[in-house]
């Protein structure tokens, strides 16, 4: 095959990825600009009179600042402790190398083994005995509870490729092991730790199951939810859900560019040895 | 300076004994090394002097003070790792830097000590780069100046060389060497390398299935190995050892593979013995004489200030080391075992007669 072939049909085979992928997006972007009478034409495919009215309406009609806001909390606390619990159990297995290490891994896999619906009435009767129904802190509670088996392996594995000669050394210069931790291992592990913040606050960010059973007001709900409520009895507005989609999908998009050469560093170290 | 004693170290991983029963005094200021093939416990051993590691049993004591239960920041010791263990987030000035930032040193005296431990280890011009701009020999240095800063009680330094090239190791050993001399700390070194080994130290341990085979100067391990093991392990290329027998008592003529070989020495001589002599150790001429043998060189490698040659005789073959410089494969040759420096062996106990 000559290469300016092969090149074309990488091209072409990227191009076909892409599409597939952004495909949905991009009819949600323009979906949300339709007004609501163009909304069910094709063609044309692009709106013909482009309009903000849809976004306006999410935020003057609806509470959706707050609950932007809300979900803003609960996915970075959940984040937050994930990482900071996460990072020091990684640390702890990976480096310190206590007796059942791998037993703990195993046994922290299989709370991340059941599925939510299975563990969600349980866990709605504990919230409402703790008088935590309908706040954030019951989802960050949730939240970190499910992310941390995620958080933990990852990390782990994460530390384990740091050469071990690092924690000795830093033993030798006199270094507590929490200092070990704080001053080399979590610089080391940067893009690590990034890479797995971003994957624990889009699962947080999305997450529905336990945001609709747990919360019942704007006190404490959350996007997926709110959104999920929009259609009325009557009418189902899809350009405002549209609308809706587009806002709270761009930090994450946002977020993960800001980070990405850190991500891509994290998902491909220990790959290769550096 | 720090006098360093082991007294009856002994440690098992998993039931497994790797050191067996250690016991050593390293003298205040002294550079000594363990020196050995892989898996033979010198890197435990000195893990367990930095107090990486515990033992199972046995104690160590810094200047008649028993430090064995200390963790190692209150041993006050510094290491250098054969893989450097540069902290990789940090510039050269902070990796130096790192053991006084712990101490909590005030700015000033981190700042002072460092530029001088830089220019101790040539480093001035590289402070402000990251680790990963180095090259292997600068990393090195790093690690060096890591250990140095720090002036710390004991050095241990564990297989520091090996990752370098060659050409480098050399100019590195000879830095090793001023270093010590200009800072005489007490330095623990291990190494499989003996010529390494010979180089840089007061004194050597050869060690052998996590047992001291042998301890003192390194010329005397060269001259007077106590067992076959350290005799092979000391010398490149490494002595030949053939059987030998005795012939006769008074006085003491031994045969080696057909050779007579009269020896003027009294010991406690066995009827059948191992016979070893080093390369060197052979006279080799290229004309013929009554007091030697005739042999065909099988294998000639030139090295420039001398030759290696491999000769084939009575069908035993021994490697010799000549300054003779006209000799080709296939050439006959003759030689001599040089009395004196024939070292015997028991064949059963493998210690030297």
């Amino acid at each position: 095959m000559n290469r300016t072939l092969k090149k074309t049909l990488n091209w072409l085979v990227l191009c076909v990825v892409v599409l597939w992928s952004v495909a949905p997006f991009v009819w949600q972007v323009i979906t949300s600009f339709k007004p609501s009478v163009e909304l069910a034409t094709l063609p044309p495919l692009l709106p013909a009179s482009p309009t903000l009215d849809n976004y306006i309406s999410v935020f003057s009609d609806r509470p959706f600042g707050r609950i932007i806001l809300n979900s803003l909390v609960v996915a970075s606390l959940t984040t937050t402790l994930s990482i900071l619990v996460g990072s020091l159990a990684a640390f702890g297995l990976a480096v310190l190398r206590p007796r059942g290490g791998y037993l703990f891994l195993g046994f922290v896999l299989t709370v991340s083994m059941f599925p939510p619906i299975s563990t969600v009435s349980p866990l709605y009767i504990i919230i409402r005995e703790l008088g935590l129904r309908d706040t954030v802190l019951a989802l960050i509670i949730t939240y970190t509870t499910f992310s941390l088996p995620l958080t933990i392996w990852i990390l782990t594995n994460f530390f384990r490729s740091i050469p071990r000669e690092l924690y000795l050394s830093a033993r030798v210069d006199g270094c507590t092991s929490f200092q070990i931790f704080y001053r080399i291992f979590l610089p080391v592990a940067a893009p690590g730790l990034f890479a797995t913040a971003i994957l624990v606050f889009i699962f947080a960010w999305n997450e529905f199951l336990f945001a609709l059973t747990f919360t019942s007001t704007v006190r404490a709900r959350t996007v997926p939810v709110e959104i999920a409520l929009f259609p009325g009895v009557h009418e189902m507005p899809w350009a405002e859900i549209a609308a809706a989609s587009v806002i709270v999908t761009v930090p994450v998009v946002l977020l993960v560019f800001l980070f990405q050469r850190r991500i891509i560093e994290g998902l491909t170290a220990g790959a290769v040895k550096r | 300076m720090t006098k360093v004693e082991l007294k009856g170290i002994r440690k098992s991983f998993d039931g497994t004994e790797v050191i067996k029963g250690v016991d050593l005094l390293i003298e205040k200021g002294e550079f000594f090394t363990f020196l050995g093939p892989s898996g033979c416990g010198k890197s435990t051993l000195l893990n367990i002097v930095a107090g990486l590691e515990e033992p199972t049993t046995g104690r160590i004591y810094f200047d008649d003070r028993d430090v064995t239960d200390l963790p190692p920041p209150q041993r006050d010791v510094a290491m250098v790792f054969q893989s450097y263990a540069l902290y990789p987030h940090m510039s050269v000035f902070e990796n130096i830097a790192f053991p006084l930032r712990v101490r909590k040193e005030s700015h000033q005296v981190v700042e002072e000590e460092v530029r001088k431990v830089a220019a101790l280890v040539g480093l001035e011009r590289h402070l402000a780069k990251r680790p990963s701009q180095l090259s292997g020999g600068e990393r090195q240095r790093v690690a060096l100046g890591r250990a140095i800063v720090r002036r710390p009680r004991v050095f241990l330094m564990d297989e520091p060389l090996s990752n370098l090239d060659a050409r480098l190791r050399i100019t590195m050993r000879t830095e090793l060497k001023r270093l010590h001399r200009e800072l005489s700390i007490t330095t623990i070194y291990v190494t499989h390398d003996q010529e390494e080994a010979m180089s840089l130290s007061d004194r050597v341990a050869v060690f052998h299935g996590g047992r001291i085979q042998q301890c003192g100067p390194a010329i005397e391990l060269y001259r007077r190995p106590a067992n076959l093991f350290v005799a092979r392990f000391i010398g490149s290329p490494p002595m030949n050892v053939m059987e030998a027998r005795l012939v006769s008592r008074m006085p003491p003529v031994v045969d080696v593979k057909g050779i007579r070989v009269e020896l003027a020495r009294d010991i406690e001589f066995k009827d059948r013995m191992l016979a070893g002599i080093r390369p060197e150790d052979v006279e080799l001429s290229s004309t013929p004489s009554p007091s030697m043998v005739e042999a065909v060189v099988d294998v000639a490698e030139p090295l420039g200030v001398y030759q290696l040659v491999e000769i084939v005789y009575n069908g035993s073959r021994l490697m010799v080391r000549t300054e003779l410089e006209d000799i080709r494969a296939g050439e006959r040759v003759y030689f001599r075992l040089i009395p004196e420096r024939i070292h015997l062996f028991d064949p059963q106990t493998e210690r030297r007669l």
